[in-house]
């Protein structure tokens, strides 16, 4: 079986026909994490090199040879589990049967016929050019307004700080550009004493000033670029530039890597304005709470397609982009810049109101050390091959889709995940067993091609039962969010959130009509392996995805909404129920590392605020900002040796704080280890923490994580769950 | 002033793109470098000219690159120069390694092989002794570092100083032979050439036979469709009525 943190299933079984599957009404799909951190230290997965013997797959259908595929005819032909044509074994390749088991004699030498998820040594035949250098070519937005929010320096300054983490050995490649109203571009030619600038004011008719020298070797040029960051501050401190000409600049910028591919990283502030591309404030605050809402949510006109065009000509030259919002005004139009990330597998950060003297300058430094030293993959491609009965209805994630099941993925990173949409081709009601395999072919950043190959086998069923009983909640509730993302860009998001509801008094119903029909008319039976989706439902009807109100900007949920497609299960989940956690009455050894090498975690609580104390410290982990809430009667050493200021200085602050290690304070020495902990062994990367204190205008945030609450406008958990039972009732009448 | 040298600006607001590039002298260059292990063919280093990158015609001299290392063997003379088309292939064989490089009619023969002597030198001491046991293609593909930093070495004004330099180690490039692609690949060229071409008349009357199908049922629709409707709702009508006589 393949680790579920890999490739996992919304259901552990696969209904044999069409009429279970709508009947049961669970979504069927897969989630697929390729590049996610194997869990342990040790784990790792196996790489397989077939040399002169070449990679052994179906004729037919291409599948690679697997564990789940059956060796016959004493070993001589091997039938593929995906489209069962019985191939021949290569000579190289073969091995006897052991007549007890039925199995090759040699399969615990073949990771490949052993386990669920290996990895192959690319041959030739898969590169259709040498495997590219990591490259990255860095875009920064010089106006007044980067200057102004302080984005410019932090850029340099995260800039500098990944220089020499940079993956990719001696091949790596760098260049930059700036622009404001006009295009800057950097000559970094190793040989040169200084490097050069060249402006084209000319952004109507864009081209690149210089053929070579412009994207350079990253170790030979090392000098000259550290120079040129040392003095780019400077140069535009003074600037009195306000116009962006974006659109044009990403012209310039795809000119010059165009050859090669990599990823472009673009730090933007001012909302561009120039030149093509430019973007139309059409921010209302009228349409918010309405059904035109979801318009600002989508790209708009020409903008739009002007930025899809590019990011699809992005893609075919292996480019990614990955995108760094400061906002300076209120409006960007995250929804429109948004489709460069989406398309080109790139990633999308946004930091609205970026104050630099806050912890949000670390905050952006580190997530762009991590966005560019973590585990990447270039010129990736990637398909998945259903099995007897399986096909693939839809994708949802940062890739762009090629003849109707190839994602191209000009990079793909160990934080993305593509869920798939499954359904039934065909009724299966005779076999027993039917299989799926995801294939990732990509380049790893030292320049070798790559496999990565997911195999899963499933049975086959025919009960209601048996479906419940394998459903996986956490994927089911991931899957229908992701659904609903899509359904309220295409319609509106109230749509989307009774869809959520719909979906879940269906799933409900059916349940309750085939086992249920015993209890009480009043009472609500949910299946175990679902009991808590009610729940995580509820939690992304308040959630800052769907929720309903005001108060939530376009820019930011349109953010959200794209960085949760992209978003593994676990983190889905975090993000709509976090995990909460009470410091009081810990053991001492929470935060530290357990007998089996991992940290240990206290046990979550709900998300109710009868939980919280009047005294005490509780971290609320969202996987996306870690939130401390220090209850009004907390001793005031805990928070100074915590935060290393007192709790009036803290109260003031707005953006992120920066811990410590809590000193001679065993209560906050607990939730500092606490805190690193979550960052290093769960999440394995830094995450913002807010502190808030209670009765602070702060606490709004924390408390809108309070799902199981009664909110303004929406039920808490236990009038939801009336509802729902009430809803489920109607139906089965 | 910050950035002192060269704060230039490059006033163009009427010069399209096409009239910069006549600004630029032409210098002809070596565009592709091939690294292969002459035992198996097996890829092990590779390294690209940025513009002829953006040429469509290199995918098929990287082709018959590749096909030219199939031909060879222990017994292929160790150097070779090979016209095709408007380029030619300049090779070296040193240690079960070929050093295969595509250069334009204009680059002078003796700095191409100086060239490639140069990297063998290079490759032989950093990564010789690994090349009998490399498993995966490109093993080496690191090393275009080094040839995209020689390369460049080889191509701008010191160019006349290699020259004269390499009049004095390679006086012997006359008696490096000179041949044709045709001579290399011939035969083996021109069947795979028909053999595309079967497969795409193969191809396209599979596709005109789907055509005019479709085409012959869309025009019986067209002719009867109509008439089968209502004769039809004819006969149901007149099964009402005998019903419900």
């Amino acid at each position: 079986m393949c680790p579920p943190r890999y490739a996992r299933m919304t259901v552990n079984a696969v209904p044999a026909t069409q009429a279970l599957l709508t009947k049961s009404s669970i979504p069927l799909g897969l989630v697929l994490h390729p590049l996610a951190q194997p869990e342990h230290e040790g784990e790792h997965i196996p790489v397989v090199n077939f040399g002169s013997c070449g990679i052994v797959r179906c004729r037919r259908c291409r599948t690679y040879v697997n564990p789940f595929a059956p060796f016959i005819e004493g070993g001589k032909r091997w039938r593929c589990n995906i489209c069962d044509l019985a191939n021949e074994v290569p000579p190289e390749y073969y091995c006897q049967l052991d007549p007890a088991t039925g199995l090759r004699t040699d399969v615990a030498s073949r990771p490949e016929l052993a386990r669920g998820v290996v990895e192959f040594v690319a041959p030739s035949e898969y590169m259709v050019r040498p495997p590219q250098p990591a490259v990255y070519f860095f875009v920064i937005d010089v106006t007044y307004n980067a200057i102004a929010t302080g984005m410019l320096s932090a850029a340099i300054e995260g800039i500098k700080q990944t220089l020499s983490k940079l993956p990719g050995g001696s091949r790596t490649q760098v260049g930059i550009i700036t622009f404001d109203k006009t295009i800057h571009f950097y000559s970094l030619k190793s040989t040169q004493s200084r490097p050069q600038m060249l402006v084209v004011p000319d952004i109507e008719n864009v081209f690149v000033p210089l053929p070579d020298d412009l994207l350079v070797n990253l170790r030979e040029s090392r000098h000259l670029i550290d120079d040129l960051l040392e003095k780019i501050p400077n140069m535009f401190a003074r600037t009195q530039q306000v116009e962006s000409a974006f659109g044009p600049t990403l012209k310039a910028a795809f000119n010059v890597i165009r050859h090669i591919g990599g990823k472009m990283i673009i730090f933007q502030s001012a909302v561009p304005k120039a030149g093509v591309g430019a973007i139309v404030d059409r921010d209302d605050p009228k349409l918010l709470n309405t059904d035109k809402e979801a318009v600002l949510l989508n790209p708009s006109d020409p903008a739009g397609t002007y930025y899809k065009d590019f990011a699809l000509d992005c893609s075919r030259q292996q480019i990614s982009i990955d995108l760094f919002l400061f906002p300076s005004t209120s409006f960007m139009d995250v929804a429109t810049l948004g489709t460069l990330p989406q398309i080109t597998g790139g990633e999308l950060f946004y930091y609205p109101n970026f104050n630099p003297k806050s912890q949000d300058n670390e905050r952006f430094v580190r997530d762009l050390v991590h966005d560019l030293t973590r585990e990447t993959g270039f010129e990736a491609v990637m398909r998945v091959r259903c099995g007897r009965g399986l096909k693939v209805l839809a994708h949802h994630g940062n890739f762009f889709i090629r003849s109707t099941d190839l994602l191209v993925l000009p990079n793909v990173d160990a934080d993305k995940s593509f869920t798939i949409q499954l359904g039934l081709s065909e009724s299966i009601s005779g076999v027993r067993y039917t299989s799926i395999q995801s294939a990732l072919l990509y380049t790893t950043s030292n320049g070798e091609r790559r496999i990565r190959v997911f195999t899963s086998c499933l049975p086959v069923t025919s009960t209601l039962g048996d479906m419940f009983k394998h459903a996986d909640c956490l994927a089911i509730a991931s899957l229908t969010g992701k659904m609903a993302i899509d359904k309220g860009l295409s319609s509106k998001l109230s749509d989307a959130r009774e869809a959520m509801v719909n979906k879940t008094v269906e799933i409900l119903a059916v349940y309750r009509e085939s086992f249920g029909s015993n209890s009480a008319g009043s009472q609500l039976v949910l299946p175990e392996s679902l009991r808590l989706l009610p729940l995580y439902v509820l939690a992304m009807i308040k959630n800052v995805l769907f929720r309903s109100g005001t108060d939530t900007k376009p820019d930011e949920r349109a953010f959200h909404m794209y960085r949760f497609k992209t978003l593994p299960v676990e983190e889905c989940i975090a993000f709509v129920y976090p995990n909460l956690y009470a410091l009081n009455n810990m053991p001492p050894n929470i935060g530290q590392r357990g007998e089996d090498g991992r940290i240990v975690f206290p046990p979550a609580i709900s998300l109710s605020s009868e939980k919280l104390q009047r005294s005490g410290i509780f971290v609320l982990d969202t996987a996306f900002g870690i939130f401390v809430y220090i209850a009004r009667d907390t001793a005031p050493n805990t928070i100074q040796q915590l935060f290393g200021v007192s709790a009036q200085e803290l109260a003031g602050s707005t953006g992120p704080v920066a811990i410590f290690d809590g000193g001679d304070d065993e209560y906050a020495r607990g939730a500092y280890a606490l805190i690193s902990g979550l960052q290093t062994d769960r999440w394995h990367k830094y995450l913002p923490v807010y502190a808030i204190i209670e009765g602070t205008p702060l606490d709004a945030v924390f408390f809108s994580y309070f799902v199981e609450d009664r909110s303004r406008n929406v039920y808490s958990y236990y009038e939801f769950l009336c509802q729902l039972q009430r809803s489920v009732s109607a139906k089965v009448k | 002033r910050v950035l002192c040298l060269a704060h230039c600006y490059l006033y163009i607001p009427s010069l399209s793109s096409v009239h910069f590039h006549h600004l630029i002298i032409h210098i002809a260059m070596s565009l592709l470098t091939l690294l292969a292990r002459l035992s198996d063919s097996q890829m092990l280093a590779e390294s690209m000219d940025n513009a002829a990158g953006k040429s469509q015609d290199i995918d098929f001299y990287r082709n018959q690159a590749k096909q030219i290392f199939k031909t060879l063997s222990i017994k292929s003379p160790s150097r070779l120069s090979i016209d095709s088309g408007p380029y030619y292939f300049a090779y070296l064989i040193e240690n079960d390694v070929c050093y295969l490089t595509l250069c334009e009619r204009t680059y002078p023969k003796k700095l191409a092989f100086t060239f490639l002597e140069e990297l063998q030198k290079e490759f032989d001491t950093s990564y010789g002794s690994e090349v009998a046991s490399a498993r995966r293609p490109y093993a080496f593909i690191q090393f275009d570092t080094f040839i995209q930093k020689t390369k460049k070495a080889y191509q701008d004004s010191r160019a006349q100083r290699n020259l004269s330099k390499v009049s004095d180690d390679l006086a012997d490039v006359h008696r490096i032979m000179s041949t044709n692609i045709q001579d290399i690949l011939g035969r083996g060229e021109k069947l795979s050439s028909v053999a595309r071409k079967s497969e795409d008349l193969l191809a396209k009357s599979k596709s005109y036979e789907k055509a005019a199908l479709s085409l012959n049922s869309m025009m019986f629709l067209k002719k009867y469709g109509p008439f089968i409707v209502v004769g039809l709702i004819v006969m149901f009508l007149l099964y009402l009525r005998f019903a419900y006589w």
